[in-house]
């Protein structure tokens, strides 16, 4: 059983399919990335999940219960923070807490020890001051807080860290890592460094469709950009250029000052074999030999500019 | 009890706002001055004729209790509904633009539970201020006004707090339908004046919300009975019943 599961899921707004045919298989207890630049249809996409929204067309399921639009079936499985959190400027964050979990019946003696938890967690314990003067990374973090108040399955998170300072963004990139392997976490963002710090799988969306998804490993394999990068301690960078350019598995060589010698090459295994034998053979001495992976952001560039 | 935990919210939120000082200091303030303002308008008349040095002699009877009480219907409508509008016309609006709404919602809060706590509290704000308001009223007429006695007039107070009631549900409607805190004002004052106007067509009039006021002054000056407030009151109750029902509706069709 897969925590969400969507199929054909479509929201149309005046004539503009802002999700288009979306098919998803979250895996349950997963980290799950949800990425795509702005407007690419992922703040629509996580409202239908919720149920705040209804879809044009298509299903959805989570832990294979179908989920309609506002439905009150199985609120407690599901946690949510939207994109820009609002709360009650008089209320304390204990307060906010003990609200939220109120709303779900949560026993008195379980909620306190609950609430205790959760704010060591997001790291506000001992803040007695309202929340009208937090800043905006204090607020993400009660919002995480109040998300998980219910001990949910799954928890929906859109664009948790996207405005934040670094500081913010780590804080709250920190408290998502934590909860893997504990529950589902679905979240949306458009900063790559933080999808690649934390989740087990990725999805890019773009114009409201799916664009790639598979686990980081995968889509770094299946994007490998077939270049190694070289540079010498002791020899010619030219002479070295010259040789490598007669071998049958060298596609390309592109070299500079700065970065060295920088090969292209159609047989990678082949060429992390023999480069490192021609140089020995030519009396050269290797300062830097990489094989260079795709970043994400390289990846991403290449999907949504397709 | 998770059915009360949001309306619990409600109350708290007006305790800990400004909400807790404007609506009863205006409505004490009302129930302050109407019975004053009755008493002393012969010599506030007097005076500033006499300040304008216009020397024409009017003839002003003697005040009693039944001016008092046309100076708070006087009072009420606009002033207490200007107030009541203003304080309850973000209750829905506001949260959804702020986004707490989606914060409850997508916890175990219905549509419906939102709403009518929205309402209820607002009820419970009313009826406290409309307590301090009759209270300060009644003691000024006693006081005032030697021998008045309050008899089957109380009616016409329960009428009016009715009337604010009714004022609240179109409020809340307003702020339910509207995308901000100035259009949701607007349809509040538009859905106010459209319960007002329907006291201007025939037929309809007699049933009308807008009437309840006219129709106070016409028994207090003894020309109709009592018991004719009752087609406005059942009116106004039917009224706000069919308003927080299209408040409920539209909110559970939202997307938000």
């Amino acid at each position: 059983m897969y925590a969400i599961e969507t199929k054909d899921l479509t929201k149309c707004f005046n004539g503009y399919n802002a999700v288009d045919k979306l098919n998803l298989r979250v895996p349950e207890g997963s980290i799950y990335g949800f990425l795509g630049p702005n407007g690419a249809g992922k703040t629509t996409t996580l409202k239908m999940l919720t149920g705040l929204s209804t879809p044009t067309t298509g299903e959805i399921r989570l832990f294979g219960n179908k989920v309609s639009f506002g439905s009150m079936k199985n609120r407690a499985d599901i946690g949510y923070l939207p994109d820009v959190p609002g709360f009650y400027d008089w209320m304390t964050p204990a307060e906010f807490l003990r609200f939220s979990g109120e709303l779900f019946s949560i026993d008195k003696r379980v909620l306190d020890e609950r609430i205790e938890s959760l704010l060591d967690l997001v790291g506000l314990n001992g803040v007695r001051k309202k929340i009208g003067g937090f800043s905006r990374g204090m607020k993400q973090r009660l919002g995480i807080a109040q998300a998980l108040i219910s001990e949910p399955k799954i928890v929906f998170l859109d664009e948790p860290a996207s405005a934040l300072d670094p500081i913010g963004r780590k804080e709250v990139m920190d408290i998502i890592a934590k909860l893997s392997g504990k529950i589902t976490v679905f979240f949306s963002t458009h900063i790559l460094s933080d999808i690649e710090r934390v989740c087990d799988r990725v999805v890019i969306l773009h114009k409201g469709k799916v664009e790639l998804e598979d686990t980081i490993p995968n889509i770094r394999q299946k994007y490998a950009m077939h270049i190694i990068e070289v540079e010498l301690a002791q020899g010619d960078m030219v002479e070295l250029e010259g040789i490598l350019k007669q071998e049958k598995w060298v596609a390309d060589t592109v070299s500079s000052e700065n970065e060295g010698l920088k090969v292209h090459v159609n047989d990678m295994l082949r060429a992390q074999i023999n480069i490192p034998v021609i140089i020995s053979a030519k009396g050269m001495a290797l300062k830097k030999f990489a094989a260079l992976e795709p970043t994400l952001e390289d990846i991403f560039m290449k999907v949504v500019s397709k | 009890m998770r059915y009360f935990v949001f309306l619990k919210k409600e109350i708290m939120e007006i305790l800990k706002t400004s909400k807790i000082y404007i609506l009863p200091a205006v409505f004490l303030f009302i129930g302050l001055v109407s019975p004053l303002f009755a008493k002393f308008s012969p010599q506030l008349v007097e005076m500033m004729m006499k300040s304008s040095g216009q020397n024409i002699d009017i003839k002003i009877p003697d005040p009693t209790y039944i001016d008092a009480f046309m100076q708070i219907f006087k009072n009420l409508n606009p002033m207490g509904v200007i107030v009541i509008i203003l304080t309850f016309v973000g209750s829905v609006v506001e949260e959804k633009i702020k986004g707490s709404a989606v914060l409850v919602l997508t916890k175990s809060v219905s549509r419906t539970q939102f709403i009518l706590s929205k309402f209820l509290s607002s009820v419970i704000l009313i009826s406290a201020s409309f307590i301090l308001l009759t209270a300060a009223f009644l003691l000024y007429t006693y006081i005032l006004f030697p021998g008045f006695s309050i008899g089957n007039l109380w009616v016409l107070l329960v009428i009016q707090w009715l009337y604010c009631i009714v004022v609240a549900a179109i409020t809340i409607l307003a702020s339910t339908l509207g995308k901000s805190f100035t259009v949701s004002a607007v349809l509040a004052f538009l859905g106010f004046m459209l319960m007002s106007a329907t006291s201007y067509i025939p037929y309809v009039k007699k049933f009308s919300p807008g009437e309840a006021g006219t129709l106070s002054v016409e028994i207090l000056r003894g020309t109709k009975k009592i018991n004719e407030l009752a087609a406005p009151g059942m009116t106004m109750i039917v009224f706000c019943l069919a308003i927080l029902l299209a408040a409920v509706s539209i909110f559970r069709k939202q997307e938000l």
